[in-house]
């Protein structure tokens, strides 16, 4: 790490024990660097546009100034800065409206030390902060991967097979079917993987083998 | 309630019918006198007799007024006047135009037990006339007299009754009427009184789910938070007076999974306290209805298809693509004026879809600006929220040839 790429922070919670909590985390590790804190969204508002930091670690729940609203302010005011929504609760009520103002993603307060930082990384390089609750279980998907093979077809699957089986192109399929083009490559994508093809004319060809098709 | 309501126009005939029957009587009599043969005295006797009946209708009318009802100054004037009438009859039977007052105001001005007498005696006077005059002459007209006396006391009798028959009935009808208006006014009490105890009985349900709540609420705190805070507590102190650096990391780490449990605990009994609608019904459920609705609200035709195997999502996932959808058909309703709108949930295995295709106006993709920094609503909103839980967002359209909008996600299942 170099001074080039430290990250400059803003900590914005009612509570000075978290505030202190936060600043002493983020000042042990290489990388970061605490501009200043708030206890409000008014004083958030204020600090922002003072302090120019990367990104905005922010409350929602504060008296004296919520946190929406405060990033609603900021989005407004076009302030370069990220904002990363720490919360306690993970509500629709409490996330979706502060994702809606312009908050680039939100962290768990009791989120663990690597995933805090990382997520503070991501929002700096603007890159897409994922909501927690799905990203441990996507991390937990994708360490037991589905074995393919013999699944087989759906029925939705199956009328896409017999459409292609017709010479009916993605565009026409999407039309009949009156869903997307996207979701037609989609399911021919689940298709080719279940018969274990690469093509139309393959997946055409085992549909007619296994007895799928005709 | 007895009150027999008497008509006005009965009233009217009461007071005036009399005069007028005797001025009827006068002047036939009159014109009659030589005809029935009256001699000069009869004729003086008449006059008088006539003159003497104005004044004692009067009184009659006065007494009435008086005392309404029957009493016995109206007794004795209905007599007398008979009296009266029955000796101008004898002297001209064409007073009975006179005489008939009698029957018709019998029953008004004599106490119950008279009325029959009263009529009897009215029925002798107009017999005595109806054969040509009193007293009869002769065994044959003796014969015709009683026969016709017969007649008059069988019709009065018979028309009394009638009479009776229906002042009975009417005044059944009234106490009927009074009843149904007692009733309807309990009746109408008794609705408020249930309105008032049903108010009652919501206050006191609202009061004993309150309070229900809070004993629930304090349970909790005191079974997670507390709990939890007093552990927290005790292994903290252990850390203060630690020998060793190893024993106190042993006893932080404690302690800090002791908070973390407990916040989740925590957690859990706020998300209880309110319970999201989604939950309960499923995303395909909760998009059903809305698609149901925007139909309904549009008057354009709405499908919901659902197709794969239907998996319990995480609620998160759930949330994002019902509020993808919302959005999808708020924006379809807004700008595309389609006819047809179609909403397909697929489910893949390991990634779910949500399509949502209209056939309307149709736009250039490329003229809308791209994804800005604020996030915020409308295409970028939605494909901030698909990209939140690793999602993808693709908006296919084309000036005239509709729209279809695609959300792709991740299937993550709901483990709680």
């Amino acid at each position: 790490m170099t001074a080039e790429t430290l990250i400059s922070l803003l900590i914005v919670d009612d509570h000075p024990v978290v505030r202190d909590g936060l600043r002493g985390m983020f000042e042990s590790a290489p990388g970061f660097r605490v501009l200043g804190e708030a206890a409000n969204g008014v004083e958030a508002v204020a600090r922002a546009t003072a302090l120019d930091p990367d990104v905005i670690l922010m409350d929602l729940r504060m008296p004296g100034g919520s946190g929406v609203d405060a990033i609603r302010e900021l989005t407004r005011l076009g302030v370069r800065a990220r904002i990363l929504v720490l919360t306690t609760y993970d509500t629709d009520s409490d996330t979706l409206p502060a994702i809606e103002a312009g908050a680039t993603g939100y962290l768990l307060k009791d989120a663990p030390r690597d995933e805090l930082f990382t997520a503070v990384r991501a929002a700096a390089e603007g890159r897409t902060v994922l909501s927690p609750a799905v990203a441990s279980r996507l991390v937990h998907a994708v360490r037991t991967p589905r074995q393919p093979g013999n699944e087989p077809l759906s029925g939705r699957e199956r009328e896409v097979l017999a459409l292609v089986a017709k010479g009916t192109s993605n565009r026409e399929i999407a039309r009949e079917l009156f869903i997307s083009e996207a979701t037609v490559k989609t399911h021919l994508t689940h298709l080719y993987t279940k018969l274990g093809v690469n093509d139309r004319a393959a997946a055409v060809a085992v549909g007619y083998d296994r007895g799928i098709l005709g | 309630m007895t009150n027999p309501v008497e008509p006005s126009r009965r009233v009217g005939f009461d007071t005036w019918g009399p005069h007028a029957l005797l001025a009827v009587a006068v002047v036939t009599a009159a014109g009659a006198a030589h005809a029935v043969g009256m001699t000069r005295d009869a004729m003086y006797a008449a006059g008088a007799l006539a003159a003497a009946a104005v004044p004692l209708q009067l009184c009659l009318g006065l007494a009435r007024r008086n005392t309404p009802g029957p009493n016995r100054t109206s007794a004795v004037l209905y007599f007398l006047r008979w009296a009266l009438g029955f000796v101008l009859a004898w002297l001209n039977p064409f007073f009975a135009f006179y005489a008939v007052a009698g029957y018709y105001s019998a029953d008004r001005h004599l106490p119950r037990r008279l009325v029959m007498p009263g009529l009897v005696l009215t029925a002798i006077t107009m017999a005595g006339s109806q054969i040509g005059g009193l007293p009869p002459h002769g065994p044959v007209s003796w014969t015709g007299f009683f026969v016709v006396f017969a007649a008059n006391v069988g019709m009065v009798t018979l028309f009394t009754r009638f009479a009776r028959q229906e002042q009975a009935l009417t005044q059944g009808q009234a106490d009927t009427i009074a009843e149904l208006e007692r009733t309807n006014t309990a009746l109408q009490e008794a609705l408020e009184e249930n309105a008032a105890l049903h108010a009652q009985l919501l206050v006191q349900a609202r009061e004993a789910g309150v309070a229900d709540e809070r004993r629930r609420l304090a349970a909790e705190i005191h079974d997670t938070i507390a709990q939890g805070l007093t552990g927290i507590i005790a292994q903290l102190q252990v850390v203060a007076n630690a020998p060793d650096l190893d024993t106190a990391r042993t006893h932080l780490e404690r302690a800090s999974s002791l908070a973390r449990h407990s916040l989740g605990e925590a957690r859990r009994s706020v998300h209880n306290l309110a319970p999201v609608a989604l939950a309960a019904d499923g995303l395909p459920e909760a998009l059903k209805k809305t698609v149901t609705d925007w139909g309904e609200r549009t008057g354009a035709r709405a499908d919901f298809t659902v197709t794969g195997t239907t998996e319990h999502l995480h609620e998160e996932v759930s949330a994002t693509l019902l509020r993808i959808s919302q959005e999808a058909l708020s924006n379809a309703a807004r700008h595309a004026r389609p006819t047809r709108v179609g909403v397909t949930l697929s489910f893949m295995g390991d990634e779910v879809t949500l399509d949502i295709r209209d056939d309307g106006t149709g736009f250039d993709p490329a003229a809308v600006p791209e994804r800005t920094h604020a996030g915020g609503f409308g295409l970028g909103g939605m494909r901030a929220r698909a990209e939140r839980i690793a999602g993808s967002l693709t908006v296919e359209s084309e000036p005239g040839q509709g729209t279809a909008v695609s959300a792709r996600v991740p299937l993550v299942r709901d483990d709680r």
